[in-house]
């Protein structure tokens, strides 16, 4: 189903997003302690925004302004308005916390089936979702889209690839949704088990959490005999569908109902117009926790030409990187730092040098924590150095909702990285 | 159809109006909600050219009216059933509703079958055409006043608290009338304290609370909104945790 709402002119569009903004700074200022006090410390009165372009004279909203004012300083509701809670593991003393009423979790509903029924998923279709532990929340989320529109859905249970394949074909899942880098995991096991895609019943695909290459994309829809969808959203608001491919595929429209999208410089802040930078994003209507330019920290371009769709909301550009240093592995952001603190914390505080590396294995990248041999973890029992190898890990898993594998390595390895100033190594297997 | 940019309004030195935005698209229903004093009656007053804006705009089919006197908002398509009915009392309600097509009166064949169209809705001002106006009933004065409005040949119809004083049943009626100008192509602004019935029959809905827009959305999605609750209601929360 299209809706109106995503054809409307560019000047419609402009007082759309006027009086949202207006809307959202009103009740931010008057409800948020947070953003009461950076407007005032900003000297900006509320009533000074007069329409959309004065965007760019708002100060900024991070992820550790969000964990930094936990608990309720971002809440914008009270907390019996509050349905559920989504709390998220940050580098900072305090995770980072959303909250969503009733309305936010039915607005991310809509979003998500708009998005499915965009792709032609409806009541004949047997969806069955792939989708890492760490990536929990948008698994729920796309199956209450799917669920929503009458299909039935295989939600992700602790299977092995082989086994999600034998289900693939013994319940003809016409619908894959997954990650990119997942979905090419699976496609090579058809392949060595010599099924193609007349084999399968598959003819959606739905890929959420990294960049679809073009050439990875043809391989899917070849491979599998599908057409290839992407979506796109942040952990922190509105959902795993703040933006989406419609049927020609340039770009992602993004949810301009639910959102007022930028492009920034990550440096200097400045907003950029036609060109690649940072996605800010400004939530016009989240009840619980809006959120004021928030850096997402992707970067991306963002054009606003009528897509031959029809459609007139703004696309973006599928992310080619980011502008801070969390990783995205498997869908999954994870900040470097976490993980050298928990592993700073099995230690006892001790200095251990570390390196993440992230290898990639049968198109599924793995992350490894390479650890240097010292006096202070070295045990002279090895049971007990794999028990503490295992507690790093299990702890790493805990956090991220990745399997990580520590490797204690010779001191002058990692120095070997370390002194070229690399902190992350990338190896191809 | 009706654009409204960043509208300040103020009587003397106190500010009624600070910043409000929205707008109407043709053949909506929009409800604008809030609690006594949030600014609402102000805002019709604004449209309607009865208070002049010291700052914004307000656009009606592109077209800037701010500036304009309240006759010529009337001949552009605008027409005000004012809060409190505020009809003509010692007339009867023949003459009200003759009065309501007051700029177009040579037009005398149409004055006419529009009259016959309003009596064709309020079949019970038909019966009372010759009655006094001040001797009718609150309801019955309701629709006196939007039939008023109607001859005015209206293309976007102001509602200002339609329900003040009026008894749930006729309310209702009137409610459903004011449903059946809409379908006949009528797009109208609904101004109301009575929240629940102006998001019953409205598609779309902006909550005001003293002088600013805090709230918008579909109909159906703020009737189930705590916040408008809370607004009415003169409820605030002390502490995050209040349960």
């Amino acid at each position: 189903m299209e809706s109106r709402i995503e054809f409307l002119s560019i000047d419609a569009w402009w007082q759309w997003h006027t009086e949202l903004l207006q809307s959202m700074l009103n009740r931010i200022y008057s409800r948020v302690p947070f953003y009461r006090k950076l407007l005032d410390k900003e000297g900006i009165d509320p009533s000074s925004i007069t329409n959309i372009e004065m965007l760019s004279v708002l100060p900024f909203t991070t992820r550790e302004d969000i964990a930094n004012n936990y608990p309720y300083d971002f809440f914008a509701v009270p907390l019996r308005d509050i349905v559920r809670i989504h709390t998220f593991k940050s580098s900072h003393t305090s995770p980072v916390v959303i909250g969503y009423t009733k309305r936010d979790l039915e607005n991310r509903r809509f979003l998500t089936e708009r998005f499915m029924k965009n792709c032609g998923v409806g009541p004949e279709d047997i969806v069955q979702i792939c989708l890492d532990p760490g990536m929990a929340v948008w698994s729920l989320e796309m199956k209450e889209g799917a669920e929503g529109l009458g299909a039935l859905v295989i939600p992700p249970d602790p299977l092995s690839a082989k086994d999600r394949i034998k289900i693939m074909r013994d319940f003809k899942s016409t619908v894959l949704v997954t990650t990119p880098s997942y979905a090419l995991y699976l496609l090579s096991l058809t392949e060595e088990q010599g099924l193609g895609p007349e084999d399968l019943s598959l003819r959606i695909g739905i890929f959420i959490g990294e960049t679809l290459k073009q050439r990875d994309r043809t391989r899917l829809e070849l491979g599998f005999g599908l057409k290839a969808y992407v979506g796109y959203g942040i952990m922190e608001a509105i959902g795993p569908i703040m933006a989406y491919e419609c049927g020609v595929s340039r770009g992602l429209h993004l949810c301009l109902d639910h959102v007022i999208p930028e492009v920034i410089d990550p440096d200097t802040g400045d907003t950029i117009f036609d060109g690649v930078g940072e996605l800010v994003i400004t939530t016009a209507t989240t009840k619980a926790n809006p959120l004021l330019r928030f850096r997402t920290g992707d970067m991306t371009r963002i054009t606003r030409e009528v897509c031959e769709c029809g459609r007139t909301t703004w696309r973006m550009e599928p992310v080619s990187g980011r502008s801070d240093n969390l990783l995205c592995i498997r869908g999954i952001n994870i900040d470097p730092q976490l993980v050298y603190r928990l592993l700073a914390d099995q230690t006892g505080g001790f200095d251990l040098k570390a390196l993440i590396v992230l290898r990639r294995r049968h198109f599924l990248e793995e992350i490894e924590l390479w650890v240097a041999i010292e006096e202070a973890i070295f045990i002279d029992s090895l049971p007990r150095l794999h028990q503490w190898i295992r507690r790093v890990e299990n702890k790493v898993e805990e956090y991220i909702g990745l399997r990580c594998r520590v490797r204690p390595v010779e001191r002058c390895t990692l120095d070997s990285y370390l002194s070229k100033g690399e902190d992350i190594i990338r190896i191809e297997d | 159809m009706l654009s409204i940019k960043n509208l300040h309004v103020s009587y003397g030195r106190l500010k009624v109006l600070n910043g409000v935005s929205l707008h109407i698209d043709e053949g909506e229903i929009v409800a604008l909600v809030g609690a006594n004093g949030a600014g609402k009656t102000t805002l019709m007053s604004t449209i309607a050219g009865l208070l002049h804006a010291r700052q914004g705009e307000i656009q009606f089919d592109n077209q800037l009216i701010n500036r304009l006197s309240s006759d010529k908002i009337v001949k552009l398509g605008i027409s005000l059933v004012p809060e409190g009915r505020q009809i003509f009392a010692p007339l009867t309600v023949k003459e009200n509703i003759e009065l309501g097509a007051y700029h177009r009166f040579k037009d005398r064949q149409a004055v006419k079958n529009d009259m016959k169209e309003v009596f064709e809705l309020f079949p019970r001002l038909e019966e009372r055409k010759n009655q006094i106006a001040g001797t009718l009933s609150g309801g019955e004065q309701q629709m006196l006043a939007i039939g008023r409005a109607f001859m005015a040949r209206p293309r976007l119809l102001l509602l200002d608290e339609p329900s003040l004083g009026l008894a749930p049943i006729i309310l209702d009626s009137i409610m459903r009338s004011i449903s059946e100008l809409n379908k006949q192509g009528l797009t109208i602004l609904i101004v109301e304290q009575n929240a629940i019935k102006a998001l019953d029959i409205s598609s779309r809905a902006y909550v005001i609370e003293t002088g600013r827009i805090i709230l918008q959305g579909p109909s159906s999605d703020l009737k189930e909104d705590p916040d408008i609750i809370r607004a009415y209601l003169g409820k605030d929360y002390e502490k995050i945790t209040d349960r």
